[in-house]
C-alpha cells in the first residue's frame, strides 16, 4: 500500500513536471535554434546547433531595449507610487478610528476584484481626454488603479499582525502618529511592504491590456505590447519572439526563485492574481 | 500600562486623529473614485451615446443595448466566456488539488519540485500565450510534430484555427498558467490543518480516504471556495490569453466578452457600443465581487 502510494505520487509529480516545464524548455530551445534550422520539415526536440543570432537580431533590429527601458520606468514608478499610497491607507484603515472604515475596507477589496477588462474602455476614454494617451505618464497613472487596491488590501492584513501595544507605547512616549507610522510601524511592516512592492512591480511588468490601448508607438510601448507587436500579419519570426519572451520572463523567474517563500505567503494572505 | 490610561489614550487618539486619518486616506479615495469610479460612471453615460473614437457622441438612448441583444456575437461571447471560465477553473481546481496533495508529502527534493511547479505562475501571461501559440502552430509546431512522430496523427491539427477545438486549445493555456495558483493556495490550506486531527482520526480507525473526506476536505474548504470564486472572475475576463492566441477567431469561436469589447472599440471604433458590453455584464460581476469580498472579510 505504501509502495503503491509512492508510485502514484511520483507518477503525478513526473507528469506535472513534464507538462509544466516543456513549454518553458521549448521557448528557450527555440530562442537558441539557428534561423537556418527553424523551418526544418521535422523539428527536433533538441536544437541541431546552438546560436544566439535571434538575440543579436532582437537588439540590432528591434526596439527591444526601448521596450525594456519603458517597462522598467513604468513598473518602478507605478510601484513606488502605489506602495506609498497603500501604506498610508492601510495604516489609517487598520489603526485609526474612523467611521466607515469597514465599508472602505470592503470597497478596497471590491475595487481590487473588479476585472481590468471591464475598465479598459473607460480608462482609455479618461486617459485620452487628459491628453495622456501614448505617453509613459499615462501608464504610470493608470497602473495604480489596480495596484493600490491590491496593495492596500495586502497591507491591511499585514498591519493587523503587528501588536497594538508597541504603537501605544510609542504614543505614550510622546511620539506623534506620523512619527509612529514611519519610525515604528513601517520598519516592523517592512517584510509585508517588500512583498507588496515585489508583486506590484510584477503586476505592472506583466500588464498587457491597458498598455495595449493606451500606447500606440514603439517609443512608449512596454515589453508585453512591444513583443506582441512582433507578430505582424502571417509572418511569424518565432526565433525573435521567443528570445524576447525569454528575456522578459527571466527577471520574473529569478525574482520568484529567490523569494519563493514570500510568494506562497502572498498568495494565501492576499490572493495574488492567478 | 493601566486600563484607564489605555482608554484615555485611545479616546485622545480617536479625536485628534480623525483629520490625520482622512489625510492618509485621500490618495486612496482619489484613486478609487477619481480614477475608477468616475470613468465608470462616465462609461455608463457613454453607453447611451453613439460615440466613436475621436468624435463626440450624441445621445441615442438604449440603441446600443438593443443592437447588442440582437448581435449574435454578443451571445456567443457570453456563452464562450462562461464555458471558458467554468471549464478552465474546474480543470485548474482538480489539477491544483492533486498537486497540493503531492507537494504536501515529504518527498526528497521537495523544495526544488515546489519551485519548478510554481514556474508557470511566474511567467508573464503574454509570454505564456506566445509560447503556446508557437507550440500549437500547424506549420512546424512542436505539439503536432510530437504527435505525428508518435504515430497518433497523420496530419497536423490546426489547434487554434479549427472551429471545434480552438476554444479548448485556448483554455488549456489558461489552465497551464493557472494551476500553480490553486496548487499553492490549497497547499497553504493543507498546511494550516492541525496535524493532531489526523492522529485523532487515525486512532479512531479512519482509513486514508476517510481522513481525506472528513479532515482534509473540510479543512481546506474555505480557502478553496475563495480561490475558486477569485479564479472564476479573473478567468472570465482573461483577455490577453485569448487576444494573443486567436484574437477571438476563427470567426467568433473563441470570442469572449473582453475581446468582443476590444473588437467593437478598436476594430469597429464604436466606443459607445463597446462600453455597453461592459455595462451589460457588470451586474453579474458586482454581485459576485460583493459576495466574495464579504466572504473574505468575514474570514479575517
Amino acid at each position: 500500500m505504501v509502495g503503491y502510494n509512492k508510485v502514484v505520487t511520483w507518477g503525478f509529480l513526473g507528469i506535472a513536471l513534464v507538462i509544466t516545464l516543456f513549454p518553458i524548455y521549448w521557448m528557450l530551445a527555440t530562442s537558441l535554434t539557428p534561423y537556418s534550422a527553424m523551418f526544418n520539415p521535422v523539428p527536433t526536440l533538441i536544437p541541431p546547433s546552438v546560436s544566439v543570432e535571434h538575440y543579436v537580431d532582437l537588439f540590432r533590429n528591434t526596439p527591444f531595449l526601448t521596450f525594456t527601458k519603458n517597462s522598467l520606468i513604468v513598473s518602478t514608478a507605478s510601484m513606488l507610487l502605489s506602495v506609498f499610497i497603500s501604506t498610508l491607507a492601510a495604516y489609517a484603515i487598520t489603526r485609526m478610528r474612523l467611521r466607515g472604515r469597514h465599508a472602505l475596507a470592503t470597497l478596497v477589496m471590491a475595487t481590487y476584484l473588479l476585472p481590468q477588462s471591464m475598465l479598459f474602455i473607460p480608462m482609455y476614454i479618461l486617459v485620452s481626454s487628459l491628453k495622456l494617451a501614448n505617453t509613459l505618464l499615462g501608464l504610470i497613472l493608470t497602473y495604480p488603479t489596480f495596484l493600490v487596491p491590491y496593495g492596500t488590501w495586502m497591507l491591511m492584513s499585514y498591519f493587523k499582525t503587528i501588536p497594538r501595544e508597541i504603537e501605544e507605547a510609542a504614543l505614550i512616549d510622546g511620539c506623534s502618529r506620523w512619527e509612529t507610522l514611519w519610525r515604528i510601524i513601517a520598519p516592523l511592516a517592512a517584510p509585508g511592504i517588500s512583498v507588496v512592492a515585489i508583486f506590484s512591480f510584477t503586476l505592472a511588468w506583466d500588464e498587457f491590456l491597458y498598455a495595449l490601448v493606451v500606447t500606440t508607438s514603439p517609443s512608449v510601448q512596454t515589453l508585453p505590447v512591444g513583443i506582441a507587436g512582433f507578430i505582424v500579419g502571417d509572418i511569424f519570426l518565432w526565433g525573435r519572439i521567443m528570445s524576447a519572451s525569454v528575456l522578459t520572463a527571466m527577471p520574473m523567474v529569478l525574482l520568484y526563485t529567490v523569494v519563493q517563500r514570500w510568494v506562497v505567503y502572498g498568495m494565501t494572505a492576499g490572493s495574488v492574481k492567478g | 500600562m493601566g486600563q484607564i490610561e489605555t482608554h484615555r489614550l485611545r479616546t485622545r487618539a480617536a479625536f485628534g486623529d480623525t483629520w490625520l486619518a482622512i489625510l492618509l486616506l485621500v490618495p486612496l479615495i482619489v484613486t478609487i473614485f477619481g480614477v475608477i469610479g468616475l470613468p465608470f460612471v462616465n462609461a455608463i453615460l457613454q453607453s447611451f451615446t453613439d460615440k466613436r473614437v475621436g468624435l463626440p457622441g450624441h445621445f441615442v438612448g438604449l440603441l446600443n443595448y438593443r443592437e447588442l441583444v440582437r448581435d449574435p456575437a454578443f451571445w456567443i461571447a457570453v456563452r464562450n466566456s462562461a464555458a471558458y471560465a467554468v471549464v478552465a477553473v474546474a480543470l485548474k481546481l482538480i489539477a491544483g488539488f492533486v498537486m497540493a496533495l503531492v507537494l504536501d508529502k515529504p518527498l526528497p527534493g521537495r523544495p526544488l519540485w515546489r519551485a519548478l511547479i510554481l514556474l508557470p505562475w511566474a511567467i508573464p501571461a503574454l509570454v505564456a500565450a506566445l509560447t503556446w501559440r508557437w507550440m500549437y502552430s500547424d506549420t512546424n509546431g512542436v505539439i503536432n510534430s510530437i504527435l505525428i512522430r508518435l504515430g497518433l496523427i497523420n496530419h497536423p491539427i490546426p489547434w487554434l484555427a479549427a472551429l471545434s477545438i480552438a476554444l479548448i486549445s485556448v483554455i488549456m493555456v489558461n489552465v497551464w498558467k493557472g494551476v500553480p495558483f490553486f496548487t499553492f493556495t490549497l497547499l497553504g490550506g493543507l498546511q494550516s490543518i492541525d496535524r493532531q486531527l489526523y492522529e485523532a482520526a487515525a486512532i479512531d480507525g479512519a482509513t486514508g480516504w476517510q481522513q481525506t473526506r472528513h479532515v482534509t476536505i473540510p479543512g481546506i474548504l474555505p480557502v478553496t471556495l475563495t480561490a475558486t470564486l477569485l479564479s472564476l472572475i479573473w478567468t472570465f475576463n482573461d483577455f490577453q490569453t485569448v487576444f494573443v492566441l486567436t484574437g477571438g477567431g476563427p470567426g467568433h469561436a473563441t470570442t469572449i466578452v473582453a475581446t468582443l469589447t476590444y473588437e467593437y472599440a478598436f476594430w469597429n471604433l464604436e466606443l459607445g457600443k463597446a462600453v455597453a458590453v461592459s455595462v451589460a455584464v457588470a451586474p453579474v460581476f458586482i454581485i459576485g465581487i460583493l459576495a466574495l469580498s464579504q466572504l473574505i472579510s468575514n474570514g479575517d
